[in-house]
């Protein structure tokens, strides 16, 4: 599965993508407050062999126009009878308009290909940043699920946020006019 | 045309006098979405295109108001 965008693509998460995810997923700047980071390579490996035959998972590698690896992003628990999803996993390396085409993509996967509703995210409450990015795409505000990671022995609260087509189509909109404007 | 500063404070939620202090990395409210805003208010004001490279070398608040001005 290849997910093409104007500044990068999407394609299926592999096993030899191991090493790329394990080495960014250490990173002091990424790992600060993902609730679960690999232990090591084999680590790695086996969750994505697990992960390739989970039908209820979608696991991308985000890809530059050079093909070169700079981040990921998943769906995770794809609900087809309640028509939803949780997306997350979300890591890019790239820039701002890379960061975003992966979502929007991501999105436009979720509402015309799996046919869902909705997704939402549930991010650390102490993410400002992300949550902050998910008001100003244009999420709903769907509630607090309390002490849902457990960090460094900490138990912490996740926000969720819930976007539908109609906020997909809102936020593209909005970047195809930056786009325009800085990418011709 | 509302001033591009005032455009900027209000995506950042800060004012003109913090704006010139202000780095990326440690403002909550600059995240990737706003970044774009940011960049399309500054080609809008100025009339020129800025890279994809220099892009994301625009982490300062002092940088943006130079560029503004």
């Amino acid at each position: 599965m290849l997910l093409i965008g104007k500044a990068i693509q999407l394609r299926n998460i592999l096993i030899t993508d191991s090493k790329f995810i394990t080495i960014t997923r250490k990173k002091k700047s990424v790992s600060r407050y993902l609730n679960n980071p690999p232990l090591d390579l084999n680590h790695q490996i086996e969750w994505i062999k697990k992960n390739i035959k989970n039908k209820e998972t979608r696991d991308f590698i985000i890809l530059n126009k050079k093909k070169e690896r700079i981040g990921t992003i998943a769906l995770n628990d794809i609900n087809f009878k309640k028509r939803n999803a949780e997306w997350g996993r979300w890591i890019c390396l790239g820039n701002s308009y890379q960061s975003i085409e992966s979502f929007l993509l991501l999105s436009r996967y979720s509402f015309y290909n799996l046919k869902l509703k909705n997704i939402y995210s549930l991010t650390n409450i102490k993410n400002n940043k992300v949550l902050n990015f998910q008001i100003r795409a244009g999420g709903k505000y769907s509630g607090i699920i309390k002490n849902k990671y457990l960090m460094r022995g900490k138990k912490i609260h996740a926000i969720k946020y819930t976007f539908n087509k109609k906020s997909y189509l809102k936020l593209k909109k909005k970047i195809i006019k930056i786009h325009n404007f800085n990418f011709r | 045309m509302s001033n591009p500063v005032n455009e900027i404070c209000k995506i950042l939620k800060t004012s003109k006098k913090k704006l010139i202090k202000l780095k990326r990395k440690s403002c909550e409210n600059w995240d990737s979405l706003a970044h774009l805003e940011i960049i399309f208010i500054i080609e809008k004001n100025s009339k020129k295109k800025i890279s994809a490279t220099r892009l994301e070398k625009l982490n300062k608040g002092a940088d943006i108001i130079n560029l503004i001005k």
